[in-house]
């Protein structure tokens, strides 16, 4: 999935922190940011977010050159 | 040192994912994707899980077992951060692969441990990872110790000519299943045996490769030993396993195309090129064989091992459908300089290429692929990503 999200997050001191991103409608609070890694594409730099949210996993990613958001994964964080 | 991840794709997918700790976890494909395994958490691998074991086998072993679509991407990105922190404590950092590496440090073995100590303690504060380091006066003593203590081991050898000596032969880095045999035939199972074994019939069963073994027994890494574990490639090598069986020349030739460049871009990542092409194939009822071509020059670029590997597909007749398709390229020896004026006509493709490799290098492999490479994705014969940067025969 690529869905375009927003996202309101701190930008501070070259560190990124999501808050919560309006999704389908809905206002998902980032509740725990499980890990964070870098990646380049035809678009430059990405910067990945695996966020916990409720019931849920999500993968959040920053393209840094159109300074956008995305979501690239969302699954049910229940094993 | 040497220091090596714990499980290292699927310690990363439980860091991201906290609440599949202590669950059996395996990275790779679906079940019915006919995949196998990259790599097993602890918990799938009392399981009898293990990389390399088809996915579908992982499911018939524990239904249960959380399969997670490999992202390299990622694991390439945390690899970088993990040999960042080493290099910051460590320095002479000499990679070895996506998952492991080599320190040197001077100083007292003691040093070495507290720099390991806080190594370990700085990755899993900072990636949530585990490793496991080994720490002797040679490389392929400290290889074989950061295997003793996992996960998140910390194994100090001071006296590396004994400890070899109690190991299996197996245990030693290079000597693979079939040198095992081999050496068992003759009554060696550990590497002790070999310092009691009599030079001339190990010369006579092994030629040159038992000065080799003489030195593995001594504890030693120079000459080939160091040599294998610096560069670690014998040979470069990519399969596939196709989504389905196909006997279709066109369809092979795209695949073997696709592996060509993939192949091409290790070659050019290690500054290797390769004299003999072998062609791996495996019918649908899993008979595999392969069949090489010796070729009288060098060669590097995805365009020559293409058709070299074409060349054998069109000498073999196929009996039926083709399940696996593969290709290696050995009689590897350093990228020479003579290469740039031996096909001084071919400057333009040579150019082209390298453009191509560069395009892959900085955005990703499937950045840029031939219009048969689509056309193969499109008709569901591989998945973007489906070819993994490591699978390079060490």
């Amino acid at each position: 999935m690529h869905d375009p999200v927003s996202v309101y997050s701190i930008f501070h001191e070259g560190s990124i922190k999501p808050l919560y991103f309006l999704w389908k409608k809905s206002r998902i609070k980032v509740e725990k940011i499980t890990y964070i890694w870098n990646t380049m594409d035809e678009n430059g730099l990405n910067m990945h977010f695996s966020i916990l949210s409720g019931e849920f996993y999500y993968q959040l990613v920053y393209t840094v050159s159109q300074s956008g958001w995305y979501i690239e994964q969302v699954e049910l964080a229940i094993a | 040192m040497h220091l090596d991840m714990d499980a290292f794709f699927a310690s990363v997918e439980i860091a991201s994912r906290p609440y599949l700790t202590g669950k059996p976890v395996a990275v790779g494909g679906s079940s019915n994707k006919r995949t196998v395994v990259a790599a097993a958490s602890y918990a799938a691998r009392e399981y009898g899980i293990h990389a390399g074991m088809a996915s579908a086998e992982a499911f018939a072993r524990c239904p249960n077992i959380m399969m997670i679509e490999p992202d390299m991407d990622k694991y390439a990105s945390v690899s970088a951060s993990v040999f960042r922190i080493i290099e910051e404590a460590a320095g002479n950092i000499d990679i070895y692969s996506i998952d492991e590496c080599f320190s040197y440090v001077d100083g007292k073995l003691s040093y070495a441990a507290d720099t390991a100590a806080m190594i370990k303690r700085s990755i899993s504060e900072k990636l949530h990872i585990t490793c496991s380091v080994g720490i002797a006066e040679n490389k392929l003593i400290a290889k074989i110790a950061s295997d003793d203590n996992k996960p998140d081991g910390l194994t100090i050898v001071e006296n590396g000519r004994e400890y070899i000596g109690g190991k299996p032969v197996e245990a030693v880095p290079g000597i693979g299943r079939k040198t095992k045999a081999a050496l068992n035939a003759l009554g060696i199972y550990k590497v002790e045996h070999i310092r009691q074994f009599p030079m001339a019939v190990l010369k006579r069963h092994f030629k040159s490769y038992a000065f080799v073994l003489r030195e593995i027994a001594e504890g030693s890494d120079k000459s080939h030993i160091l040599w294998n574990l610096d560069t670690g490639i014998k040979s470069v090598g990519n399969t596939h396993t196709l989504s389905r069986d196909t006997d279709s020349p066109a369809e092979l030739k795209a695949m073997l195309a696709i592996i060509s460049e993939h192949i091409a871009l290790r070659m050019r990542d290690a500054s290797m090129e390769g004299s003999i092409v072998r062609l791996v194939l495996r019918y649908s009822d899993f008979f595999t064989f392969s069949k090489r071509r010796k070729i009288y020059r060098y060669v590097r670029d995805p365009a020559d091992i293409h058709i070299y590997a074409c060349e054998i597909l069109d000498s073999i007749d196929l009996a039926m459908k083709i399940r696996l398709i593969g290709i290696s390229v050995s009689g590897l020896r350093p990228v020479s300089m003579q290469m740039a004026f031996e096909f001084n006509d071919n400057e333009k493709m040579r150019h082209f290429n390298e453009t191509v490799m560069d395009i892959k290098d900085r955005f990703g492999e499937w950045s840029i692929m031939k219009a048969s490479g689509l056309m193969m994705q499109r008709r569901g014969f591989m998945h973007f990503g489906g070819i993994d940067r490591r699978t390079a025969n060490h």
